[in-house]
């Protein structure tokens, strides 16, 4: 857009000398507010793309923990049976940890939609060092192979998890510092709910300093996985 | 590593209200004082979205609708291909999602849902759902499922609900606020 008086197109019949004279001065005021929304735009233009290049700016998805968290000192038990030490699982890796359960149709699903189309723009090396594991907050209902089911209706390479004990549960859920998933009683058809929270929790060889809350669009966890994976290579040089 | 809360960076479903009370007054935006609450219900459906989800699985729904007239209710909704759907909420300020379990019957539950004269509901992904359970066969992304909305004081509204891969809900505009764009 040009703000140039003499830029203006004539009218048909006059010529441009008749314009340029017809054009009245402009109000020092006018040209200087011009001015000033032309530097704003600008500015704004130059920030925005900074923004979007800036791998910096991955951080701000994310909600600092108020302490880093270390891979909580728990065995789950993977979805045939085998016991997972947590520390040895997310050693040497980006891992993304969610707490669910199958029958959550709204945040859990999504999420998992979500971090199964993220990671599938990543070639099979880059894939390899970042994974994700789902926890159950409903073991009662949730079996192993229904868990095994569930999960690859995203990606078979997810690991479903489950803690031995309510006991267990919670000490996972405390020592991730969100509040204990809370089942609701039961209907009369045996069916009740489970409030659970909906945070992504990403350790970085095995120790998370951020969480990632619902809403978070595969194209921004593109780009966080991106960061945490080259963080972990760093580290790793 | 850095790290700062950008909270505007998701996606926060609009309104952000703690809904465990889904059946008490709208919690949503847009709230006109000079709507009489007892004109003529004039409710307008925005929109209806559904996640893809295979048959074994309960499915999420989501819609927008401003009552543009008095005070009314949803008694009922009815998808095909769906066997009940209910409402649920969510606590979303304290990072927790939950349900509404009000009187369960096989209509379902969370029903009637208060829509205030001049108020927009909000059922956003990751807030207030609707839970779609006994799905006749799977939900495809590209399909599209005849949506009933039955209210107290208007007649029944049908939409159409377009099924959409569960991660492109986040992309729905109509869910969030303009902030977060």
């Amino acid at each position: 857009m040009t703000t140039d008086a003499s830029t203006t197109a004539p009218p048909p019949d006059a010529d441009a000398d008749a314009v340029d004279r017809a054009a009245p001065p402009r109000p020092p005021v006018v040209s200087i507010a011009v001015s000033a929304v032309l530097v704003l735009l600008i500015g704004l233009g130059v920030a925005w793309l900074r923004g979007r290049d800036d791998p910096s700016a991955i951080d701000e998805l994310g909600s600092e923990l108020p302490v880093p968290i270390d891979a909580p000192a728990l065995t789950l038990f993977d979805t045939d049976g085998a016991p997972i030490a947590l520390p040895d699982l997310f050693d040497d890796h980006v891992t993304l940890v969610y707490l669910g359960y199958l029958n959550c149709p709204d945040a859990c699903p999504i999420t998992m939609d979500v971090l199964s189309r993220a990671l599938a723009t990543r070639t099979a090396e880059t894939r390899q060092p970042v994974q994700v594991v789902f926890v159950t907050t409903d073991p009662a209902r949730d079996a192993p192979d229904e868990i095994r089911a569930y999960l690859d209706r995203f990606d078979a390479s997810f690991i479903g998890l489950t803690a031995a004990s309510d006991a267990e549960l919670a000490a996972l859920q405390d020592a991730l510092l969100v509040p204990g998933a809370v089942l609701e009683p039961a209907d009369e058809d045996g069916n009740y709910l489970v409030g659970h929270a909906t945070s992504v929790f990403v350790f970085d060889d095995g120790v998370a300093h951020q969480r990632y809350p619902f809403g978070t669009r595969q194209s921004d966890w593109e780009r966080i996985i991106q960061e945490h994976a080259d963080a972990l290579g760093d580290a790793a040089r | 590593m850095t790290l700062r809360s950008r909270r505007s960076a998701h996606r926060s479903p609009v309104p952000a209200c703690v809904a465990l009370i889904l059946g008490a007054a709208a919690c949503g935006s847009g709230e006109a004082a000079d709507i009489d609450p007892t004109a003529a219900s004039d409710p307008v459906v925005l929109g209806v979205y559904v996640g893809a989800t295979p048959a074994r699985y309960d499915a999420p729904a989501y819609f927008v609708i401003d009552q543009r007239g008095g005070d009314d209710e949803i008694v009922e909704m009815s998808v095909e291909r769906v066997g009940r759907v209910s409402l649920m909420g969510a606590d979303a300020e304290m990072d927790v999602t939950t349900g509404e379990a009000t009187a369960g019957d096989d209509a379902g539950t969370g029903f009637p849902l208060a829509l205030a004269a001049g108020a927009r509901r909000v059922f956003a992904p990751g807030g207030d759902h609707v839970m779609l359970e006994g799905l006749a066969d799977d939900l495809a992304p590209g399909e599209t499922l005849q949506v009933t909305f039955e209210f107290a004081r208007h007649e029944p509204v049908v939409a159409e609900a377009e099924i959409v891969q569960l991660a492109d809900l986040l992309e729905v505009d109509m869910f969030w606020e303009d902030g977060d764009r």
